[in-house]
């Protein structure tokens, strides 16, 4: 246990960034699958607005099938690191804050390459991938969380 | 992070997901039916076809789009804009929707010219339950080889999207099968494939002849198809029907799996006796469209729908005089007179 005690800095600096990655989360929930849908619409904003209700497309309700995960792996990791952080509990701030970052990244980054395969694949029937994806990408988001824990385990001995 | 902020962040995104919600629930409800109407005069086609689409899906409460709805599907600026706010009509006022499936039959039967014909034969197909009466007419261009290829193979794609009269129809859709145009021949052959219905029956020679002639010029395309045609029209019609009735009967039934199973309810016509009791019920449907389907699978089952003359007596009153006509037919038809039809 090599952890300095936390001071009012670090708290501050924690809370900000435990913010920025919370809303950071739930916007890569609704750009990632908007995004994909933009690629596949070759960059035209409007083609996209259109398709947002349009049935057939509904890229406005899979932008929130996208949403869903990210937005339950956000409001964990408020929950999570938060306290910690009030508690100037630096080891555990450390600790969790290490895991919400890497887990975020991995569900991402999950969260990207199934939006955008699916969009861009030329069978119609690649969309039932969006009804399993965000089961994919909770379990991304705790896998890197835990991965995480371990790795900033493994640093700190 | 104090408690006060993490509660904040926390109640930010409650916020921001009851907005996308509401926001939702706005886009897709009857409350935009005005929003989605104003869109109908887009310059852009795909937007006005989209809001052509929700409008559809809105049904009845978006009555008040319906001239703007005629005016697209009988001078849209595309076939799909044509067709798309034809078939909206059909869910929202039948009236009009009748008005422009005589618009459109006139123009297919009076003008000469060919593209205007096919465009009218768009509608036509969409509006396809309330334009029954053209069925002969279809089916005598597509058997008119002078007729532009074109004229023929929208023809045939109306007709057989009618199935009415039902015989004649599937009779046309078997000699087509071997038609010598191939935008013909294909229609056959997609429609046919893609019924995947026991209806084929009659015309399995024709089918299995189709299967030689394809594998012989090694169009795999069609052999697919054409397979799963022969295969549907062997199997036994019943295995259908207690399918269509658990579909009817389903709470999580959608609109358009509705207006299918009662399409292909009327396809079986008297095998189909087992499910009138379903049937009948849908005559109180709130969609005016279903209670018009309701009433012509009925009428296609005919004497052996009798145990649902009470429901057709009663929808007798039915709000919409369009309905009520259908209703009428019905109500003939299963009392024995063929002549109404």
């Amino acid at each position: 246990m090599n952890a300095k005690p936390m001071v009012v800095d670090d708290q501050r600096r924690y809370g900000f960034y435990t913010a920025l990655v919370y809303w950071g989360l739930i916007a890569s929930g609704l750009i990632v699958p908007w995004g994909a849908a933009l690629i596949n619409d070759k960059g035209d904003f409007r083609q996209l607005i259109i398709h947002m209700f349009a049935p057939g497309y509904n890229v406005y309700l899979i932008g929130a099938f996208g949403l869903a995960p990210m937005a339950a792996f956000a409001v964990f990791g408020m929950l999570h690191v938060g306290p910690a952080i009030s508690r100037l509990d630096g080891h555990i701030v450390k600790r969790r804050w290490f895991g919400f970052v890497l887990g975020a990244i991995s569900g991402v980054a999950v969260s990207a390459w199934g939006h955008i395969s699916i969009a861009t694949s030329r069978d119609a029937q690649a969309a039932i991938g969006y009804i399993f994806l965000p089961f994919l990408v909770i379990a991304a988001h705790f896998g890197g969380y835990l991965a995480g824990r371990l790795i900033h385990k493994i640093k700190s001995r | 992070m104090s408690k006060r902020r993490i509660v904040i962040h926390l109640a930010l995104l409650a916020i921001l997901i009851c907005a996308g919600i509401g926001l939702y629930v706005f886009m897709t409800g009857r409350m935009s039916a005005s929003f989605w109407t104003d869109a109908l005069d887009s310059k852009d086609n795909k937007t006005g076809l989209v809001a052509a689409q929700r409008l559809e899906s809105i049904g009845t409460a978006a009555v008040g789009s319906a001239p703007k709805l005629l005016n697209m599907a009988l001078s849209g600026p595309s076939l799909n804009n044509r067709s798309s706010a034809a078939r909206a009509l059909l869910w929202i006022d039948l009236q009009t929707a009748s008005t422009a499936a005589s618009e459109a039959i006139s123009v297919f039967l009076n003008s000469r010219d060919s593209n205007e014909r096919y465009r009218a034969l768009q509608v036509i197909e969409a509006l396809s339950p309330l334009s029954t009466d053209v069925a002969p007419d279809l089916i005598a261009v597509v058997r008119d080889k002078s007729q532009p290829s074109i004229v023929r193979r929208y023809a045939l794609s109306a007709v057989i999207e009618m199935m009415e009269p039902k015989r004649d129809v599937i009779a046309l859709i078997g000699e087509e099968l071997s038609d010598p145009d191939e935008s013909v021949r294909y229609e056959a052959i997609l429609n046919v494939g893609m019924a995947r219905d026991p209806v084929f029956k009659d015309i399995l020679g024709d089918i299995k002849l189709a299967i030689e002639n394809v594998n012989a010029s090694g169009q795999t395309q069609y052999l697919g198809l054409l397979m799963q045609a022969e295969r549907a029209a062997a199997m036994r019609q019943t295995a259908f029907l207690d399918v269509y009735i658990y579909q009817i009967n389903g709470i999580f039934n959608d609109r358009q799996g509705l207006e299918y199973t009662l399409k292909q309810l009327k396809l079986l016509g008297p095998m189909a006796q087992k499910a009138v009791p379903s049937i009948a019920k849908l005559l109180n449907d709130e969609r005016p469209y279903i209670r018009l389907l309701a009433a012509d699978a009925l009428a296609e089952i005919g004497p052996a729908a009798k145990s649902a003359l009470p429901a057709l007596d009663a929808a007798l009153n039915d709000g919409d005089p369009v309905v009520r006509k259908h209703v009428e037919s019905a109500r003939s038809i299963i009392r024995g007179n063929q002549n109404e039809r």
